[in-house]
C-alpha cells in the first residue's frame, strides 16, 4: 500500500517534473503530454490491470568533464570554454497484448565534443505506438525500417555516433500468407530537434515486398535450393523554391534484390537506380544515380571464404537537398571493409562516398583443426582479409562542361571502368591461439593506404601508407581473474606518424574491471606534438548496470560506425557512462 | 519484378527534368513603388573551409541575380579560419565574428545566416537554401530606411561615418544598429575542393570578397530607439583610425538595424567608402 | 541593453549539471522503483528478424521445448563478444549433456557484414543458432544498449537474468544459475 502512495505520488512529482522541462521542448505537443501521463499513471495505480502488461526499458547517461590541458594544445578557448558535455537518454516500452507503446526521453546539455552542437536540447523525439497481429502490423509515430541493404532506404541509430534519422509517421507491415511480406511507409526524418513544418524539409514514401519462394511453392520448402527475392521504391517529396534550378520535387528510386543459397554458398545481390535528384552534396547535376552490391560466400565448419563487390554511382539521397552534413540521410551505403576493434587499427576508418566508389572485400576465415602440427592443442583461427576501394571513373559530356559541374548532367561514367585513385585499401591478417588453458592471443598485421585528403577532407594532404601491428594476450590468473595485455605499433611517414599503444587490463568476472592505457605520437614530425595521451578506467557491471569511468587524455580521432563517421577532437579530462535496463 | 519497379514509381512520382536545366532568371523588384528590405546573407567561412568556394560562389551568383537586394558578409571565424601551417598564415578572425559564431551555432563551414531569421531557435542556412530562402524574402515591405555618409581622410586615415535613417511605420520593440568595415578583394590562398569554384586543392591567390573586418559600435551595437513612432528619425555618427592593415579602396561601410528581442535584421544598406 | 544568452557561461553548465543530475536521479528512482513494483515478467518481444539464409525469424520462434535458452547479442566488429561466444563455444558440449540449454546469438552487424557473420561464425565452429539482426530492432525491443549483452531464459522464455559486458571466467556464474532453473 505504502508502495503504491509513494509510486502515485513520484507519478506526480514526474508530471510536474515533465511540465516544467527544460525550454528546448519542441516536440512536446498536449496530446502526447496526456499519453505519457495516462501511461504513467495507469503503470503506478492499477496494479491486477499491469499483472497482464510489461513495461520494460534501459537508459543510459556518457558524461564527460573537460579540462584544458596546455601539453596537447587544449585550451579553454577551444573547449568553447564548455567544462561538461553529457549525452543521456530514458528509453520506455510498455505492451500489453497486440498493443505495444513507447517513447524515449534524450537530453543533450551540452552534447559533449564531436557531436554536432546542433544535437543540443531535451525532450522527447521519439514517440510511438503500434498494434501487431501475424498478419499486420501498424506503427504510428516514430519509427526504424530497412528496406533490404539499406540502398535507398535505411532509418536507425547509432548513440555512440549521435546519429538518428528516425522516422516520424506511419509504417505497415503485412503478411498476406506464408513468405510473402509486404512493407510500407511514410513521413518525415528526424532533424536533431527541429520538428518538420511544412517544407522545411522533403517528405520520404516508400514500399518493399519480399518473396520467400521456398515458403511460398511447397515444392521448395526442403529443397537445398533457397531463393529469396524482394524490391522497393522509395520516392522524396520537397518543395523547389530555387529561383536558379528547375529541381525536381518529387525524386524517386527503386531497388531489386536477389539471395540465392545453394548448400554452403550464398549468392546475395542488390542493385539500386535513382533518377534525377540535383542536391547540395552532388553540386547539383542532374544525373541519375546507381549502386550495385553483391556478395558471394561460402561457409562450412572451420572455413569460410566471402567475396564482396560495389559499385556506386551519384547514390546520396537526403530527406532535405540542400543539406550536407551527418543527418537526414534516406539510404545507407554500407562500406564494405572490415572494421576494425582496437585503437590504432581502428585510427583511419573508412567512410563511404556516396557521390562515387567502386571495390571488393575479400575475407577467408579458417580454424587450423586441434591436434595438427599447426594448429596444436586447440587449433589455430586465421583470418585474411583483403580490402580495396577506388574512386570511379568520370568522364565530360561535352569539352566546354567541367565534371561535375552544377546545373548539368554532370559526366557520364562506364560501368565496369573504376578511377586509378585509391581511397583505401587494406590487407590484413589476424592469428587466433590459445597457448594453454591460461594463456591465448590474438596477432595481427596490417598493411593500409589511406586517402586522407578525400575520406577526412583535410584537401592536399598526402595519402597514407602505414604498416600496423597488434598483440593482445589474455592470462588466466585463476577462474574468475584475468590479465590482458595489448601493444600496438602504427608505422608511417604521413599524417601524424608513428605510433605506439599500450594497455593493460585486469579483469574480476563478473564484476570488476580496472584498465591503463597509453598511446604515444613518439613519430610526430614536430618534436612538441610527441605527447601520451594515457588513461586510467575503471568499471563495475552488475547484471544489465554498468559504470565506467575513465580519465586522462584522448587522442583526435573519427568514430566510424558503418560508414558514419564523426570527428572527435582531441580531449582531456573524466569520462563516465553509465548503462542500465529493466 | 521490373514490372512491380515500374509502376511503382508510377504511383509515387518521379519528376524527370529535362534540359534546360537553369530556370529563367527573375531578377530582383528593381522598379516597384514600394521600398523593399535588403536582405544581409553572412558567409561563415575560412581559408581551410575546401568546400567554401563553391558556397562563396552561390553568394555572388545570387547577388548578381538581385544586386540591389542582397548584401553579403563573410565571417572568417573558428577552426577553418585558424592560422596553420604555411600558405594559410593569415589570420582573417575577429573578436565580434567569434562571438557571432557562438551564438549563431555557424561552427560548421559553410553555412550562412540569412537576415540573422530563427527558425525555432536555428539561425543556420546551409548553401543550398541560400538561393531558396533569400528568394522568400524578396518581397517584404521595409519599414525602417537609413543613409550611411563616410567622410574619410587619406593622408591621416581618419574615418567618419554618419548613419541617418527613419522608421517609417510605428513599431514595438527596441531596435539596435551594428555598423561592419568590410573589406573586399583580399587576395591569399583557400583550401578548395569544388572544381567549378577554382583550382583544387589550393587556390593560393583566391580573392576574398565582402570580409568583415571589425565593427565599429561593438559586438552587438547600439539601441537607436524604443517603441519609435511612425516617421521617427534617429541619427548617430562616428569616427575612428582605419586600421593601417586594411587598404582604403577596397574597404566599405556596411550597417544594420535589428530587432533586440530577436535579433531579426530589420533593414541592411552598405556604401562603398571612397 | 539586452545580452546574448551567455550559454557558454560556467554557472550556466554548473545549474544544467544540477538540473541533468536531479532528472537523472528522477529516472534511476522511477525506474528502480519500476523494477520492483511494476511486475517484470519480461516474455520475449515478438520482433521480425532474420536467418543466415535471409529468412525471416520471428522472435517468438525462440524456444528449447521448455528448456532453459541463453539470447546473446554481438557482432563482428566486438572482440569481448567473440570471446564470450568462444567461451560459451568451449564449454557447449559439456552444458548442452547436462542442461540441455540452447545457444541463440544475435548478430547486430548492419548491411556492411551480413554476408560476413555466416563465414566468420561457422569458420570459429560455432554451434549456436545465429540471427541477424541488421537494422537493430529486436535490440531496441530488448532494450539493448552496450553489447556483449547476455540473456539466460527459461523454458518459458522468461526473462531470468541477463548480463552486460564479458570477463574471462564470467561464463562459470552463467553456468551456476543455468544449472538452477534445471534443478541441479
Amino acid at each position: 500500500m505504502r508502495m503504491e502512495k509513494l509510486c502515485s505520488s513520484m507519478n506526480f512529482y514526474v508530471l510536474g517534473l515533465l511540465y516544467t522541462t527544460n525550454e528546448k521542448i519542441r516536440q512536446m505537443k498536449r496530446p502526447s503530454l496526456l499519453l505519457i501521463a495516462l501511461l504513467i499513471v495507469l503503470g503506478g495505480k492499477a496494479q491486477d490491470f499491469l499483472n497482464q502488461a510489461t513495461v520494460n526499458g534501459s537508459f543510459q547517461i556518457d558524461a564527460q568533464l573537460y579540462r584544458s590541458d596546455a601539453a596537447i594544445g587544449i585550451t579553454d578557448s577551444s573547449i568553447a570554454g564548455r567544462k561538461i558535455g553529457i549525452n543521456g537518454y530514458g528509453n520506455i516500452i510498455y505492451s500489453l497484448g497486440n498493443f505495444k507503446a513507447g517513447m524515449r526521453y534524450e537530453a543533450m546539455l551540452t552534447p559533449m565534443l564531436g557531436f554536432d552542437p546542433m544535437q543540443e536540447g531535451s525532450g522527447f523525439p521519439y514517440l510511438w505506438a503500434s498494434y501487431s497481429t501475424d498478419f499486420i502490423d501498424v506503427t504510428v509515430g516514430s519509427f526504424y525500417e530497412q528496406f533490404g541493404n539499406g540502398l535507398i532506404f535505411r532509418s536507425y541509430e547509432e548513440w555512440t555516433l549521435g546519429y538518428d534519422n528516425s522516422m516520424n509517421g506511419m509504417r505497415v507491415l503485412l503478411n498476406p500468407s506464408k513468405g510473402v511480406r509486404l512493407k510500407a511507409v511514410y513521413g518525415s526524418q528526424r532533424f536533431y530537434w527541429q520538428k518538420y513544418e511544412r517544407n522545411n524539409r522533403g517528405l520520404v514514401r516508400g514500399v518493399d515486398a519480399e518473396f520467400s519462394f521456398n515458403e511460398i511453392l511447397g515444392s521448395l520448402e526442403d529443397s537445398p535450393l533457397r531463393i529469396i527475392v524482394g524490391a522497393s521504391a522509395v520516392s522524396r517529396y520537397q518543395r523547389d523554391a530555387d529561383p536558379i534550378y528547375k529541381l525536381p520535387e518529387n525524386v524517386g528510386s527503386m531497388a531489386g534484390r536477389i539471395n540465392i543459397g545453394l548448400g554452403n554458398f550464398t549468392l546475395m545481390t542488390e542493385y539500386a537506380h535513382k533518377i534525377n535528384d540535383p542536391s547540395a552534396l552532388n553540386n547539383f547535376i542532374y544525373k541519375e544515380g546507381h549502386a550495385l552490391l553483391t556478395s558471394l560466400s561460402y561457409a562450412q565448419s572451420g572455413f569460410g571464404v566471402v567475396l564482396q563487390l560495389k559499385r556506386v554511382d551519384n547514390m546520396g539521397f537526403k530527406s532535405d537537398r540542400a543539406y550536407v552534413g551527418n543527418a537526414l540521410d534516406i539510404n545507407f551505403i554500407p562500406p564494405i571493409n572490415r572494421t576494425h576493434a582496437y585503437s590504432l587499427t581502428g585510427k583511419y576508418p573508412y567512410a563511404t562516398q556516396p557521390n562515387g566508389e567502386m571495390g571488393m572485400q575479400l575475407q577467408i576465415h579458417y580454424k587450423i583443426p586441434k591436434g595438427s602440427l599447426l594448429g596444436g592443442k586447440y587449433g589455430t583461427g586465421i583470418a585474411l582479409n583483403f580490402s580495396q576501394v577506388n574512386d570511379i571513373a568520370r568522364n565530360p559530356i561535352h569539352d566546354t562542361i567541367l565534371i561535375g559541374q552544377p546545373g548539368t548532367m554532370g559526366y557520364t561514367s562506364d560501368f565496369f571502368k573504376m578511377s586509378g585513385d585509391i581511397f583505401f585499401r587494406d590487407l590484413n591478417i589476424e592469428i587466433d591461439k590459445r597457448f594453454n588453458s591460461k594463456l591465448k592471443g590474438i596477432f595481427q598485421y596490417m598493411n593500409l593506404l589511406y586517402d586522407i585528403a578525400t575520406i577526412e577532407g583535410h584537401a592536399g594532404d598526402p595519402v597514407v601508407n602505414a604498416h600496423i601491428g597488434l598483440v593482445d594476450l589474455t592470462y588466466r590468473l585463476s577462474s574468475r581473474k584475468a590479465v590482458r595485455v595489448e601493444a600496438q605499433g602504427l608505422f608511417t611517414r604521413e599524417d601524424k606518424g608513428d605510433w605506439a599503444a599500450m594497455m593493460v587490463e585486469y579483469t574480476i568476472a563478473p564484476k570488476w574491471f580496472v584498465a591503463l592505457s597509453d598511446q604515444y605520437n613518439y613519430g610526430h614530425p614536430e618534436k612538441d606534438q610527441r605527447n601520451h595521451y594515457y588513461t586510467a578506467s575503471a568499471g563495475f557491471t552488475r547484471n544489465a548496470t554498468r559504470l565506467a569511468l575513465t580519465y586522462g587524455r584522448q587522442a583526435e580521432g573519427v568514430v566510424c560506425v558503418g560508414g558514419v563517421c564523426r570527428q572527435v577532437p582531441a580531449s582531456s579530462g573524466l569520462t563516465i557512462t553509465l548503462t542500465t535496463n529493466f | 519484378m521490373i514490372f512491380v519497379l515500374a509502376g511503382s514509381c508510377l504511383l509515387l512520382a518521379c519528376d524527370k527534368i529535362e534540359p534546360p536545366y537553369m530556370k529563367t532568371p527573375q531578377g530582383g523588384n528593381g522598379d516597384t513603388e514600394v521600398l523593399l528590405k535588403k536582405i544581409l546573407l553572412e558567409d561563415y567561412t575560412g581559408h581551410t573551409c575546401v568546400n567554401c568556394p563553391a558556397a562563396a560562389k552561390t553568394a555572388s551568383d545570387l547577388q548578381q541575380l538581385y544586386p540591389d537586394q542582397l548584401v553579403i558578409m563573410a565571417v572568417h571565424s573558428g577552426h577553418f579560419a585558424k592560422p596553420q601551417g604555411d600558405p594559410f598564415l593569415a589570420d582573417y578572425r575577429t573578436e565580434v565574428g567569434e562571438a557571432w559564431e557562438g551564438f549563431f551555432g555557424t561552427a560548421i563551414k559553410p553555412n550562412g545566416v540569412i537576415n540573422r531569421r530563427s527558425n525555432n531557435g536555428n539561425y543556420v542556412v546551409s548553401p543550398g537554401n541560400w538561393p531558396a530562402e533569400v528568394t522568400a524574402l524578396l518581397n517584404d515591405p521595409a519599414e525602417i530606411q537609413f543613409e550611411i555618409t563616410p567622410e574619410y581622410n587619406t593622408t591621416n586615415r581618419k574615418l567618419d561615418i554618419a548613419v541617418k535613417g527613419e522608421f517609417l511605420t510605428a513599431l514595438t520593440g527596441e531596435y539596435k544598429l551594428i555598423v561592419c568595415i568590410l573589406e573586399d578583394s583580399i587576395v591569399s590562398p583557400q583550401k578548395n575542393s569544388d572544381a567549378s569554384a577554382g583550382v583544387t586543392p589550393i587556390i593560393h591567390d583566391y580573392v576574398h570578397r565582402h570580409m568583415l573586418r571589425q565593427t565599429v559600435n561593438g559586438i552587438w551595437g547600439e539601441s537607436i530607439a524604443v517603441q519609435p513612432i511612425a516617421n521617427s528619425m534617429f541619427e548617430t555618427q562616428y569616427s575612428l583610425t582605419l586600421n593601417s592593415q586594411y587598404k582604403a579602396q577596397h574597404c566599405s561601410i556596411m550597417a544594420f538595424v535589428y530587432d533586440a528581442a530577436n535579433w531579426e535584421i530589420m533593414q541592411v544598406e552598405e556604401v562603398v567608402m571612397e | 541593453m539586452k545580452q546574448p544568452k551567455d550559454r557558454i557561461g560556467c554557472l550556466n553548465n554548473f545549474k544544467t549539471l544540477i538540473f541533468m543530475i536531479k532528472k537523472s536521479l528522477v529516472f534511476v528512482l522511477l525506474l528502480l522503483l519500476g523494477s520492483t513494483v511494476w511486475a517484470q515478467e519480461s516474455v520475449l518481444p515478438k520482433v521480425t528478424i532474420k536467418t543466415l539464409d535471409g529468412k525471416n525469424f520471428n522472435t517468438s520462434e525462440i524456444y528449447n521445448d521448455g528448456k532453459p535458452m541463453i539470447l546473446s547479442f554481438w557482432a563482428l566488429w566486438c572482440k569481448p563478444c567473440q570471446k564470450e561466444l568462444d567461451a560459451f563455444m568451449d564449454n557447449y558440449e559439456e552444458w548442452q549433456e547436462e542442461t540441455d540449454v540452447k545457444i541463440f546469438a544475435v548478430s547486430i552487424d548492419d548491411a556492411r557484414s551480413t554476408a560476413r557473420v555466416a563465414p566468420m561464425a561457422k569458420s570459429k565452429g560455432w554451434d549456436f543458432e545465429i540471427l541477424l539482426d541488421a537494422n537493430g530492432d529486436f535490440k531496441r525491443a530488448m532494450n539493448v544498449n552496450l553489447i556483449p549483452h547476455t540473456f539466460l531464459l527459461d523454458g518459458n522464455g522468461k526473462i531470468v537474468s541477463q548480463h552486460t559486458a564479458y570477463f574471462e571466467g564470467a561464463e562459470y556464474e552463467l553456468y551456476e544459475k543455468i544449472k538452477k532453473l534445471v534443478g541441479k
